[in-house]
């Protein structure tokens, strides 16, 4: 009789256990599609990126875009460093799409460029841009093409970021100018060069990159299109010279790897982005006597852009917060100043609100070499090939 | 009777769904669904071109791999005997109540933390390198980059051997106080106790230890990642992560995931199956 109660208790037990966490389950999943209070707008941005993107809509865009207007409400969502990051995006906005979805839940997404060509093929994307007030300052080329796929009505640079050779003047007097300078100087000091080759961030790609423009000279082939498959024994070939070079330089640890060998003095010269160097630089993780330096013929850069899915909730709003991001004021206080990146827009309306001491950070690497030699990446399929016989020849 | 044994039968069964429906949606079914993706070529169909292009381009990190993980898994396990052996054998009560304390702590340190732990520790210029330049040992300009197998190993062992310690514990703390007691009373030594007692009667904990780290370190992905990043031979995790990453391409990355799940798979059965009956039975007969 007992072990009948002692049964039934526990089978009751059971019983409330799973109603509870069925309870659970389902208001969490309610609270999803909760309705906002009537009158509020919820405004979902999706970022793509390192902690630092999704730091500046938290704690800079979004505080002062619900200051402004204070029944906008913003939910940030953080998809991750580099391209898997957009390529998470992607992959949710295919998916509302698929679902048949009216609505999808992203209204303003930051994305690298190679997300366009991916975006645009499936045809996810708003055409908006050019509607918008502050179309009217968006001047470069990025704004028009994103590795080889046209793009214009798409999207807004929300910034350019450059890659650049770092370089400890306690060691380097007179820092290589060009590749070939380079390659002379790694040979009279073996190990003190060093990149994080393809597999441990952008910084490594881009010295790839650039090395692949030098030894091949096809910089506007390999950046414009169009693509031919004939190329590969060209890109082969500069691979192959790559890899005696690595043998006499150090194969760091990721982006962040470089910059760490750089301010510890294991290494005296390497590839960077600008934008974490400055920001090492500006909390003193990096000693000040590093510099930057561009060599030619180049080193490829890249924005992020804004784009507004083709299906979003709020399109008015989504529209207004995108205006707001790429005013010259929001550029020059936040972008440059706070987060040491280049203006997405016309740098000329952008500077005058900078103060002098951003802009002398901006300008450590002049704006003719910038000018000169600030390149693209390849075009995308280029883009694969590259990587893909970088690992075949170099390992 | 037979209508009680229904109700019961239908009771256990509906107990059972929900773990049922989470192990076949969650286990099962991506690794089915891993299988396929990695023998079916863009336009549908049966292929191995996934597999001949990672034992073309990745066979040396394959090898790496599994090499890295089973050498790191082999000095955790000498080690974490040695530290179980001690706790259980141990008569002096404070030290081994402070060390029994002491060895967990990595526990509870997320691998992440291990890996940023080792960059700074273990880098030229770096804490390990710049204590031996003060003692003199080693020349601070020439020091060792140990951002390669050495690092890897040095951080599994890290943070695997708390894990294997606690594991092997357990199946020291099964053996009865009557068997070592008794040795003891005959003049066996401590070592002779490990040798002839503990280790053959935990044999399957020692194992399931093994296997268990062995495994674990093949799926570890940062630490690999944020010590070796873009070097050459790197583990499959971070070749998986790239192809994924720069290609979208899920089907080279699932041939090395069905590598590493046959690597760890065959493995652990031939291992444990040994071990593990070999370990039953002979307790049993005791």
């Amino acid at each position: 009789m007992g072990s009948v109660l002692l049964r039934t208790r526990s089978g009751i037990l059971m019983i409330v256990a799973i109603a509870v966490i069925a309870a659970v389950i389902i208001g969490i999943a309610l609270q999803q599609f909760a309705p906002t209070t009537p009158g509020k707008v919820r405004l979902v941005y999706a970022t793509a990126g390192d902690i630092n993107m999704l730091a500046l809509i938290q704690n800079v865009i979004a505080p002062e875009f619900t200051k402004r207007y204070p029944n906008v409400e913003i939910a940030s969502i953080h998809t991750g460093p580099g391209e898997p990051g957009s390529r998470i995006i992607f992959e949710k906005l295919k998916a509302a799409r698929d679902a048949g979805k009216e609505c999808w839940d992203v209204d303003v997404a930051v994305v690298h460029q190679i997300f366009m060509s991916w975006a645009l093929k499936e045809g996810l994307l708003l055409n908006y841009s050019t509607s918008i007030p502050t179309w009217k300052y968006v001047v470069s080329e990025d704004a028009y093409n994103a590795l080889g796929t046209y793009i214009k009505g798409f999207g807004i640079p929300l910034f350019h970021s450059q890659i650049a050779i770092a370089y400890n003047t306690k060691y380097v007097q007179n820092p290589p100018r060009s590749y070939d300078e380079l390659v002379k100087w790694v040979e009279a000091n073996p190990k003190k060069f060093g990149h994080n080759g393809i597999r441990g961030g952008m910084s490594g790609v881009g010295f790839v990159v650039g090395w692949v423009y030098w030894k091949t000279g096809m910089y506007d082939t390999l950046a414009r299109g169009p693509y031919n498959e004939a190329l590969k024994d060209a890109i082969t070939k500069a691979l192959e010279e790559l890899k005696v070079f690595n043998e006499k330089v150090v194969i760091t640890a990721g982006n962040v790897g470089t910059l760490d060998m750089l301010a510890r003095e294991e290494i005296w010269m390497g590839p960077v982005w600008v934008d974490m160097f400055m920001t090492w630089l500006a909390e003193g993780r990096m000693p000040p006597h590093i510099k930057l330096t561009l060599l030619a013929p180049g080193l490829p850069g890249q924005p992020m852009y804004l784009v507004i899915p083709a299906k979003a909730c709020n399109v008015e709003w989504a529209k207004k917060l995108i205006e707001f991001i790429s005013s010259p004021e929001t550029q020059a206080k936040v972008i440059v100043e706070k987060y040491n990146w280049y203006p997405g827009i016309d740098p000329n309306v952008v500077l005058p609100h900078v103060s002098e001491e951003a802009k002398a950070r901006l300008f450590s690497i002049p704006p003719e070499d910038l000018q000169r030699y600030g390149k693209s990446f390849p075009v995308s399929q280029y883009f694969t090939d590259i990587l893909k016989l970088y690992e075949k020849v170099v390992g | 009777m037979d209508r009680n044994s229904v109700k019961n039968s239908i009771k256990i069964f509906l107990m059972l769904i929900p773990s049922l429906t989470i192990l076949l949606s969650v286990y099962l079914y991506p690794f089915i669904l891993a299988i396929l993706i990695s023998v079916v070529d863009s336009s549908g169909r049966l292929t191995l071109e996934h597999y001949s292009y990672v034992f073309t381009v990745y066979a040396q990190d394959v090898v790496f791999t599994i090499a890295v993980c089973a050498l790191s898994a082999l000095v955790s396990l000498l080690i974490s005997i040695s530290i179980a052996s001690y706790i259980r054998l141990s008569l002096d009560e404070g030290f081994r109540k402070i060390l029994n304390w002491i060895f967990r702590f990595p526990l509870f340190i997320p691998m992440v933390v291990v890996a940023q732990m080792m960059r700074t520790f273990l880098a030229p210029h770096g804490f390990l390198n710049t204590l031996l330049a003060q003692i003199g040992f080693i020349e601070l300009q020439e020091a060792p980059n140990l951002f390669d197998w050495r690092g890897l190993l040095i951080g599994f062992v890290w943070k695997q051997t708390p894990f294997m310690a606690l594991i092997i514990l357990s199946g020291f703390a099964m053996v009865s106080d009557v068997h070592i007691d008794a040795a003891r009373v005959l003049g066996a030594g401590r070592l002779y106790i490990v040798r002839r007692i503990l280790l053959p009667m935990a044999r399957g904990s020692i194992a399931i230890a093994f296997a268990l780290t062995f495994a674990s370190n093949i799926g570890t992905f940062t630490l690999p990642y944020m010590i070796i990043g873009g070097a050459k031979p790197t583990t499959m995790t971070v070749i998986m992560a790239h192809r994924v990453t720069y290609f979208g391409d899920w089907s080279i990355a699932n041939a090395l995931g069905v590598i590493s799940y046959a690597v760890v798979g065959l493995f652990s059965i031939a291992y444990l199956r040994e071990a593990v009956r070999a370990g039953v039975y002979e307790r049993e007969r005791v």
